[in-house]
């Protein structure tokens, strides 16, 4: 078992919404309190109560909505600061992270001592952070809530009397305790087999992690290389909401990408590289596999922390409310710290200096996924995938630019078609279906030129192809030439086929008339006379 | 499709069953194949593996039908497909080739924004047409993108060079109408002979082409397929001479036109003759 470092910032929400320990305040989110400050636990607060409640309890409680972006952002220095002595920090979660320990205990000569410069560390850039050490991140995590070193190998008897709920795993506790199990010693003495065949490969994840071991057997393993996807962004994206788009473009390839191997990400590697040359990356973990939202929300976070460090940002003070303060346009070389710590003292090792021009998702660890992803709805998750190209386009073009066609009724090759801008709904045509005397036959031109191109049907001797008012043609057709292309030989043509449409009235009139013809070279072609001048309207290529 | 061929597609069609419509294999296991997009079996000799590979570029020069037929077999079966570039493709062409209109998206003019447009659709759909175009939209030019010259043509260069890695990376397969540097597959209509039209009278009805696919790796030998594109009753088929006959007698067997100039349509190299009626109660 690997010796595990965890850092855990206690009430890390709070913390990042810059209310102080001391200040009665509770994170709601959903009107449930998902974090309280020290003094609103004292009063009786807990995680998960209503936020009415709370309020009852502690008359003058600062509530804060929860912005898990705003965590996201606060947590970069701290995790910065802490990885510049461990390198390899992976974050779980804003506020929790893991790292593992062996390299740096041995430089600091021993876990205390290691514990105690990382704690110097991380009230450095302004926070209390607490470490725990122990065999395995679920113990380390557990030691570190309870700022314990674990001596090695006994983290199984470290975690034998804590409470079952600590696997995180509200059913398969609540179902523990109903079977009389309250406790992780008395889940891990059960037989492992016993416990695949009730609980299901995730309760035997849990119970190893009950026994010590680690997540799972050795069977989650290095990603190849090649599942790592990554986007250049040119230019360079120096604002977050513009790197949110990259964000959840590439997580969501790298998961689809993933599910179609039956596999999931439980530590991925998001890398940046800036302008500049730059390179930033930042582990993130998730024992149960990424979704694709978890890993955009992800990648879309570590963004958010890296981009914001380039800016003097200052958080909001306990007004909750406020939006993360970031600069909108432009990056500044100015950098200011975090939360008001010394300045110098700021943890900008790894904050770029310019936009991040690109960005890389490296699958660190995967594990294979038991059930089958995208069964059903399918389709759907195409759909939604081309809806966010087709925004992009239009975010591009213009909100005209992206069309779908319904066949309509008419005669001409364009008066078939009717374009339906992108979004709005696609009604079929009634008159398509009705019959339409003079339709052209099948099978119908495959290329359409967007403007009818200027032709010249020949005779034999040169003189233009002429068609009476009874739409007969005056001489037989014998050479074609497009343009001012040179022109060919017509083997064959049939025609003239008469559209005589909307005579009623005056101002769309128009009198047609139509060939087919087919050239020398095979090629055949859809021209059109009207008011004496020849026009292509369309090739069958 | 008009009732006569609807007719004809039930009977020619494989049995002769109810529910034969335009179309091909009915669609199975939908888009969801991670390496390949299907294609009409006819095709299916032209491309290596015998469809086309998801993340290729594929270039389809002279003959906007050979396009309609190689996206058909994908988009009936799910598949989305996107069309950049002025120089369109026919929409009731492709409606009877059986591509579906609704996952068929269209952007005619991307302008000098093409690449990001072309990269933008790449995310999204599971193949793109891209045509060449001009900026003022009057008529198609010879490559991609507006004319190069100079800086603007080291600009395509790269543009090309970054969609086909695009296109790679995100599992799409991409068209081009026109030359495009890093292509795989380069399919070309080398012969044609189009039937049904004489000198001035019938009009088009079947078309027989060699269509040769030349590319990399394993495509580098030059492979030649003849096909019916269309065939006599519409669909895209392997080239087979006895079609165009059964086909006419059939018509005949309906009550079509007269005998002799059938056999003749049919025997006569450059098809001479019409079956239908619809355009010879037209002239005048």
């Amino acid at each position: 078992m690997v010796r595990t470092l965890a850092l855990w910032c206690p009430d890390w929400s709070v913390v990042a919404a810059g209310i102080s320990a001391v200040e009665p305040a509770v994170v709601v989110s959903a009107n449930r309190v998902v974090a309280c400050s020290a003094a609103a636990r004292a009063e009786g607060v807990y995680r998960g109560q209503r936020r009415r409640e709370a309020q009852s309890r502690v008359p003058d409680l600062v509530v804060v909505a929860a912005n898990p972006a705003q965590d996201a952002r606060a947590f970069e220095p701290v995790v910065a600061a802490v990885e510049e002595l461990a390198p390899g920090i992976e974050v779980l979660r804003p506020g929790l992270a893991v790292v593992a320990a062996k390299g740096a205990t041995r430089y600091f000569g021993g876990e205390e001592a290691l514990v105690d410069v990382l704690a110097g560390v991380v009230a450095g850039v302004g926070h209390e952070g607490r470490f725990g050490i122990a065999d395995g991140t679920f113990a380390a995590i557990q030691a570190a809530y309870r700022v314990q070193v674990v001596p090695p190998g006994e983290s199984a008897a470290f975690l034998a009397p804590l409470p079952v709920q600590s696997l995180g795993d509200a059913d398969l506790a609540d179902l523990l305790v109903r079977l009389g199990i309250s406790t992780l010693g008395g889940f891990a003495a059960l037989p492992d087999d016993e416990v695949l065949a009730r609980f299901g490969p995730e309760g035997r994840c849990r119970h190893r992690l009950a026994r010590g071991l680690a997540e799972r057997p050795p069977a989650g393993r290095e990603a190849p290389p090649d599942l790592a996807v990554q986007t250049v962004l040119d230019p360079p994206v120096e604002r977050v909401d513009a790197a949110t788009f990259a964000a959840k473009a590439l997580a969501d390839r790298l998961t689809a990408m993933l599910a179609g191997r039956a596999l999931a990400v439980t530590r991925v590697r998001v890398e940046a590289q800036t302008e500049h040359g730059e390179e930033l990356a930042r582990v993130w973990r998730h024992d149960d596999g990424f979704t694709a939202v978890a890993l955009a929300e992800r990648v879309r976070w570590q963004l958010d922390g890296w981009l914001s460090g380039t800016v003097g940002g200052t958080p909001g003070n306990g007004s909750g409310g406020s939006a993360p303060s970031l600069v909108q346009h432009g990056v500044t070389h100015h950098q200011t710290s975090w939360h008001g710590a010394t300045p110098g003292q700021n943890p900008t090792s790894g904050m770029p200096t310019a936009g991040v021009s690109l960005l890389r998702l490296v699958p660190v660890e995967v594990v294979g996924i038991g059930r089958q992803l995208g069964l059903w709805g399918e389709d759907n998750g195409g759909q939604e995938r081309v809806g966010r190209a087709v925004d992009r386009v239009l975010g591009l073009l213009g909100p005209t630019a992206a069309a779908t066609a319904v066949l309509a009724g008419g005669r001409d090759v364009a008066g078939r078609v009717r374009a339906v801008p992108w979004g709005e709904p696609r009604a079929p045509d009634p008159l398509d279906t009705l019959p339409w005397p003079g339709r052209l036959p099948v099978p119908s031109p495959a290329t359409v030129p967007p403007a009818p191109i200027p032709a010249k049907l020949l005779t034999v001797d040169g003189a233009l192809v002429e068609v009476t008012g009874r739409f007969v043609a005056t001489s037989v057709p014998a050479r074609l030439a497009l343009a001012d292309g040179p022109a060919v030989d017509v083997v064959a043509w049939a025609g003239p086929w008469p559209v005589d449409s909307r005579w009623w009235d005056p101002g769309s009139h128009r009198r047609q008339a139509r060939v087919q013809v087919v050239t020398a070279d095979q090629c055949a072609h859809l021209l059109v006379l009207e008011a004496g001048q020849w026009h292509l309207e369309a090739s069958y290529d | 499709m008009t009732p006569s061929t609807a007719l004809l597609a039930d009977l020619v069609g494989a049995g002769g069953g109810h529910g034969v419509s335009r179309g091909f294999a009915p669609p199975v296991g939908g888009s969801a194949d991670a390496t390949w997009v299907p294609v009409a079996p006819a095709l299916a000799g032209l491309l290596p593996g015998g469809a086309l590979e998801r993340g290729s570029v594929v270039t389809v020069t002279g003959s906007g039908s050979l396009v309609l037929a190689l996206i058909a077999e994908a988009s009936s079966a799910g598949a989305w497909c996107a069309e950049v570039g002025t120089a369109g493709l026919g929409i009731a062409a492709a409606a009877e080739a059986g591509v579906v209109l609704d996952r068929f998206v269209r952007v005619p003019r991307p302008g000098e924004r093409w690449p990001e447009v072309v990269a933008a659709l790449l995310d999204g759909f599971d193949i793109v047409v891209v045509h060449p175009w001009t900026d003022d939209g009057t008529s198609a030019g010879t490559s991609i993108g507006p004319p190069r010259r100079g800086d603007r043509a080291t600009r395509a260069q790269h543009a090309i060079r970054r969609l086909t890695a695009r296109a790679r990376e995100r599992g799409a397969v991409l068209v081009a109408t026109s030359p495009w540097e890093g292509a795989s597959l380069g399919l070309t209509v080398t012969a044609q002979r189009w039937h049904g039209l004489g000198a001035g009278h019938g009009h088009l009805t079947a078309r027989e082409v060699e269509v040769t696919a030349v590319g990399r790796g394993a495509a580098v030998r030059p492979r030649r397929v003849r096909l019916w594109l269309p065939g006599p009753d519409g669909r895209v088929a392997a080239y087979d001479p006895h079609l165009l006959v059964d086909h006419e007698r059939l018509v005949v067997a309906r009550g079509g036109d007269g005998v002799s100039a059938l056999v003749k349509t049919a025997g006569a190299p450059d098809g001479v003759g019409g079956s239908a009626s619809v355009p010879s109660r037209l002239v005048g």
